[in-house]
């Protein structure tokens, strides 16, 4: 049964935005892993694998989008859904053009968060 | 025919008998006694003086009385010509004017005479000839009239050539009656001075010119009546160099020396001066002179006219002065201004401009081209676009903004450029003409307010993110317990942090519309859905009935996240402005090109006057104390510019007491 709960990674540099999310998904059933910057994401993800990604555009160590074409060159990982999320309103609109449909804008009603988790998982 | 004459009358009378003298002499003479003239009569064979008063006694009774009086004088030519045993031109030429001025001394008007040439032998004929001409060139400047008498007998044709040329006219017998006839080649030269004199005369009136003439001095020795009448003066007043009282007090060392140079170094004289008028008011004058010379090459006199050039002064400095403002605004501005004539691609730029873009005008190539050449290479094709597209189009004009290299330091600055077309008369742009304004201050200055705007949102917004974030899981866990007092605080919690993101969102967007930085994300959507969508969202939050109407889908292109912050701000505030009420109707109608959302309450109306500074930023309806209504005054004057952007529009019907309707139409 734990074997087939989804696995959503979510990055974020804001340590109470990651714990409202994590909180508020592992009420819903799935399993939340959680990152403060890309960096660590980006170690974690050599070895194991999430069925959807959460990330916030500003990072401190990288962008939203240079995270994404990352994850687009490898193989393994091109498939994983992304969810943006940010409070910039022209986050959005990089989004757009980078090919990202999923966006969240900050603040976000939860049961939002959620359909658009479960939409794209 | 020889009774009334003009002074400085020269003629000839060739003659064959006595009797033809005396046919022409007895009433030349009569005429000039009665008409109060000096006469003199110089004779020689065949009529001497004792016969010649005679004569005049036979036909003029009262003769007598002339010559007591000593108004005429009859003597032989050896008292005149031959005075000294010989002919002396210079002599006898000073002796008419000295009669002449002792004439008028007396008080007579002029001196009228006659001198008979049979005692010329030939050999004296070439220096009695001279002495003919000269007379001829100086009698028009005297009061005298002469008659030289010829033996028609005594001339060959060659002396009766020289004769006939140098003299206005002669008398001469012809089938027994005497006739006059002028030289034709004289008649047709004087006509043709008298005409030259009419026009010259015409052109110095019409074009308001004061002409002078000195002397080979400089010296002011005849009147000048036009100087005299604009400036007031007698002719004792101009006299030598008094004239030059009427000169401005400024001037007047000036044009002295000017004045003095010229007459010295036999030059032209060309200066600016001001005369006072009789009224005592100056104007300004361009005075130009020339000498005139004789013969021999010496100064004759100076001749030359002043020009009155006070309407000419006064524009020009009018304009030198309009200039000067000009440039010294555009350089305080950072403003200057251009055209382009582009019948043959000349761009003319104000200095400023030159300043603008740290270029020199031996740099620049003054075309369009050579401007393009100036255009960050990034925004060439843009400005390009701009340009060359208005003139496609026939549009009036343009306006843009965009960078530009400044060449002396290779620094990007950024211009604001507005442009209009000149047409001619049958529509076509000959020209274009406009305004560049270096902006790159207020652009800087602008950059580093939405940077920390920017931040300010974000951060705000972090915190508001979890506090949202926690209130809705507080909600879901307390929902689970039942626990529905602490349900209804932690909604309070909940929609007080919305009210928050709706002011920092609200905050932000003026400051991007004022940047003119809106970013749209437009897209095909069901305006009706969304509208439905809105009206779902708000019930929870109000007491308020919303009544929809229209179920149509009206599909436009937009972007959904802007509308629905329009619909959203129309619906709340009629909710906000109707309390007490319980009724919102919401209405979206489709017309042929537009669609229309309206949302009408019944709350208590805006005043006529007011309705207008609603859709002005921070603007608020006043309202009483106890319905203090809460907001930034911001969300209409976004929708507003919203709604403008995609050509739409916003406005309002109200009435006091019954309430109103705002109504938002869009183009689909």
């Amino acid at each position: 049964m734990r074997n087939k709960k989804k696995k959503i990674w979510i990055i974020d540099d804001d340590l109470a935005i990651l714990q409202c999310m994590a909180i508020t998904l592992e009420d819903e059933g799935y399993q939340v892993l959680t990152f403060e910057n890309a960096t660590v994401f980006e170690k974690a993800i050599e070895r194991n694998l999430p069925d959807i990604i959460l990330m916030d555009y500003y990072l401190p160590d990288q962008n939203g989008d240079q995270l994404i074409l990352n994850l687009e060159k490898k193989k393994k990982t091109k498939k994983i859904p992304v969810i943006l999320i940010s409070a910039h309103h022209e986050a959005r609109n990089l989004a757009k053009k980078n090919g990202v449909v999923n966006f969240l804008a900050k603040p976000f009603d939860t049961d939002t968060l959620l359909n658009i988790v479960k939409k794209n998982i | 025919m020889i009774g009334k004459v003009p002074w400085g009358t020269h003629f000839c009378q060739f003659y064959q008998t006595k009797k033809d003298l005396l046919d022409i002499l007895i009433p030349y003479f009569k005429s000039g006694l009665k008409n109060n003239e000096y006469c003199m009569w110089v004779t020689s064979k065949p009529l001497n003086v004792e016969e010649a008063v005679k004569r005049m006694k036979t036909t003029m009774p009262d003769f007598e009385s002339y010559l007591n009086k000593g108004q005429i004088e009859i003597i032989p030519y050896t008292k005149w010509y031959l005075k000294d045993g010989s002919f002396d031109d210079k002599r006898v030429l000073e002796g008419w004017v000295n009669k002449l001025n002792q004439a008028l001394r007396k008080g007579y008007d002029g001196l009228r005479l006659t001198g008979n040439t049979l005692w010329l032998e030939q050999k004296g004929w070439k220096k009695f000839t001279e002495y003919e001409e000269e007379v001829n060139g100086v009698i028009r400047n005297y009061k005298m009239i002469a008659v030289c008498t010829y033996s028609l007998d005594r001339c060959g044709a060659s002396e009766i050539v020289d004769v006939v040329n140098n003299h206005q006219f002669a008398m001469i017998k012809k089938s027994g009656h005497w006739t006059l006839f002028q030289n034709s080649v004289r008649k047709k030269m004087e006509e043709a001075l008298q005409l030259s004199q009419t026009r010259f005369k015409s052109n110095i009136e019409l074009t308001r010119q004061i002409p002078w003439t000195t002397n080979a001095n400089g010296k002011v020795t005849e009147d000048l009546p036009v100087w005299r009448k604009f400036t007031g003066q007698t002719y004792e007043e101009i006299k030598g160099s008094d004239w030059s009282k009427a000169l401005h007090p400024d001037d007047f060392d000036r044009t002295l020396k000017i004045w003095k140079d010229s007459v010295k170094n036999r030059s032209n004289y060309e200066t600016e001066y001001r005369i006072r008028r009789h009224n005592g008011v100056y104007r300004n004058f361009l005075v130009r002179g020339t000498p005139l010379f004789n013969e021999g090459g010496k100064i004759r006199e100076w001749v030359g006219t002043c020009i009155d050039v006070t309407e000419r002064k006064t524009a020009e400095e009018a304009l030198r002065e309009s200039e000067y403002r000009l440039k010294r605004a555009q350089e305080i501005s950072h403003l200057g201004s251009w055209e382009l004539d582009l019948l043959n691609n000349k761009l003319t730029w104000s200095d400023e401009v030159y300043r603008i873009f740290g270029l020199k005008p031996q740099q620049f190539d003054a075309t369009y081209e050579a401007f393009l050449e100036a255009v960050h290479p990034e925004d060439r094709t843009t400005v390009d676009t701009a340009y060359s597209g208005s003139l496609r189009k026939k549009s009036d004009g343009y306006e843009i903004e965009h960078r530009i290299v400044r060449k002396s330091d290779n620094q990007t600055r950024y211009v604001y450029e507005k442009c209009e077309h000149i047409r001619d008369g049958s529509g076509k742009i000959i020209k274009s003409i406009g305004m560049v304004h270096d902006i790159t201050e207020r652009k800087e200055e602008e950059k580093r307010i939405e940077h920390l705007l920017g931040i300010a949102h974000h951060e705000l917004k972090t915190p508001l993110t979890s506090l949202k974030g926690f209130s809705q899981l507080l909600k879901k866990r307390l929902a689970k317990e039942g626990d529905e007092k602490k349900l209804f605080f932690v909604s309070k919690i909940e929609s007080q942090t919305d009210r928050l993101v709706e002011l920092i969102d609200q905050l932000l967007n003026v400051t991007r519309i004022k940047a003119g930085k809106m970013e749209f994300m437009d897209d095909y959507f069901d305006l009706n859905k969304l509208v439905n969508e809105v009206i779902e969202n708000l019930k929870p939050t109000t007491s308020h009935k919303i009544i929809k109407q229209g179920r149509k889908p009206k599909i436009i292109f937009a972007d959904p996240k802007y509308i629905s912050r329009i619909i959203t701000n129309m619906i709340t505030n009629a909710i906000k402005y109707s309390l007490g009420r319980n009724k919102i109707i919401v209405k979206v109608a489709g017309e042929i090109e537009s669609v229309t959302v309206s949302v009408q309450d019944f709350g208590r109306g805006i005043k006529k006057g007011k309705q207008w500074v609603i859709f002005e930023p921070y603007s608020r309806i006043e309202t009483r104390k106890e319905e203090k209504v809460p907001g930034l005054g911001l969300g209409l004057y976004i929708a507003r510019e919203i709604a403008s952007h995609y050509k739409g529009k916003i406005w309002v019907n109200s009435k006091t007491g019954q309430g109103s309707t705002f109504y938002f139409q869009m183009p689909c």
